[in-house]
């Protein structure tokens, strides 16, 4: 819907006196209105003055005046309106009665008829409340059990997403060997484990506390020699590697010195 | 306008005092019955109250505002009634206001208004003076008079403005022959 261009200087002067009469509908004293705004003072000066006198001019208007008592009746008419509106309406009131409707006054079998109705409308309205509430409470529960699964949930996504399913699914397994990895140096509070689980084919290694973007290399040796060397960098303070091992290699972890190191060959893990 | 808008009864008065008297013409106009006319007042008083804070000085004088909200007031009434003055109240004898007496104000009596209007109305070209009776005497919106004459609504304002001008040129008095 595209806005209509402003009136011109010749129709705001053409329809001042127009609008001011009221005899533009809705669109046109609002199309005026703008186009009154957007004028030039001195146009918008001019306006004001011919509309001023088209609205007090009274040629066209019958020589009549008001009587006296008027004066009185008008003023309190507005002033009772005036104390009436400022007044809060009583709740009895909202309703027909509210626009200042008179109504004759009902008598006394509508009043005690009108009385039980509001008292049982009342009771009926505050258990439909109750009844809701109590629903409304056992359904934020549900929610709440809902939501704690959600996020549970969730976070165990993220947490394989980080160490990966396998090291997950033997962390989780009680049948599953774990060889745990102490700090060999000063100052180095990280710990890690090697996970080993023969019933799912799978070895992982998972370290806890060494820094993110710390590239580091496990190495595993026997008598026979070397069984595995990886290298992996750390993502997040919790970082797992999949071993990806054969059954008898995974067997030989048992007897093995394993050590994890830094790039720069710093040792920082090794088997307790 | 904010006295009034804040219910100070000293403004009120003041309004009352300074366009009571040019707010019943136009309602005795729109309504040319004693009680319909002050009945009319009273309202458009209270809505004149009621609408006090919307007054901006910058955008009209205040008899401006006051005579808008004052025929708007009327156009309204008389849409709810569904019953419009026919050419302005004119065929029917005006009562005297103040409870039957004379009228008050002018030495012309308002029927001599009443045939002075019709006569000057007469003498303007058919179209300026049918949108006249239809718009400023009987309340209809132009753009609704362009639709019930078939005419485009630019044809419609410039007679309606003309139309008015020339009847302004000629001072009431003479309307009474």
């Amino acid at each position: 819907m595209t806005t209509p261009p402003p009136l011109t200087s010749e129709q705001l002067l053409e329809e001042a006196p127009l609008d001011a009469l009221a005899m533009l509908d809705d669109y046109g004293a609002a199309l005026f209105t703008r186009s009154f705004h957007q004028a030039t003072p001195a146009l918008r000066h001019e306006i004001r003055e011919i509309q001023a006198a088209v609205a007090g001019d009274t040629t066209l208007l019958p020589p009549v005046e008001p009587g006296p008592a008027l004066r009185e009746r008008t003023i309190a008419a507005v002033m009772q309106r005036a104390v009436t509106d400022a007044a809060p309406a009583p709740l009895a009131t909202i309703g027909p009665a509210a626009g200042g409707v008179r109504m004759r006054p009902p008598t006394r079998v509508q009043r005690l008829l009108g009385g039980q109705m509001w008292r049982a409308a009342s009771f009926l309205l505050i258990g439909a409340l109750l009844v809701s509430l109590f629903f409304n409470l056992r359904l934020l529960e549900r929610i709440g059990v809902i939501s704690d699964a959600a996020l549970n949930h969730r976070a165990d996504l993220r947490f394989e997403e980080i160490v990966g399913r396998d090291a997950v699914t033997l962390a989780n397994d009680p049948h599953s060997r774990r060889i745990l990895l102490q700090p060999q140096a000063p100052g180095v509070h990280a710990v890690g484990y090697v996970l080993i689980g023969e019933r799912h084919d799978a070895t992982s290694l998972l370290v806890l506390g060494v820094p993110p973007g710390t590239s580091l290399t496990i190495t595993a040796r026997d008598s026979e020699g070397e069984i595995l060397s990886r290298t992996v960098e750390c993502r997040s303070f919790v970082t797992g590697l999949p071993l990806q091992l054969r059954t008898d290699e995974a067997a030989r972890l048992a007897s093995a010195v394993i050590e994890v190191r830094r790039l720069d060959g710093t040792l920082l893990l090794a088997r307790a | 306008m904010h006295r009034i808008a804040a219910g100070d009864e000293a403004a009120v008065r003041e309004l009352y005092d300074r366009f009571g008297s040019l707010v019943f013409k136009v309602a005795w106009q729109f309504h040319p019955t004693q009680q319909e006319a002050e009945d009319a007042v009273q309202e458009i008083f209270i809505r004149l109250w009621q609408t006090a804070d919307r007054f901006d000085p910058r955008r009209a004088k205040l008899v401006t505002w006051v005579m808008l909200i004052t025929r708007r007031h009327l156009i309204d009434r008389l849409r709810r009634g569904s019953v419009r003055p026919a050419e302005g109240g004119m065929e029917e004898e005006p009562v005297a206001p103040g409870g039957g007496g004379s009228l008050h104000g002018p030495p012309m009596e308002a029927g001599d208004w009443s045939d002075g209007l019709r006569r000057r109305l007469a003498e303007l070209p058919e179209l300026q003076r049918t949108v006249i009776e239809r718009t400023y005497l009987q309340g209809f919106t132009l753009r609704e008079v362009s639709i019930q004459l078939d005419a485009p609504l630019g044809t419609i304002k410039s007679a309606l403005s003309r139309g008015l001008a020339r009847l302004r040129d000629r001072p009431a008095t003479d309307w009474a022959g």
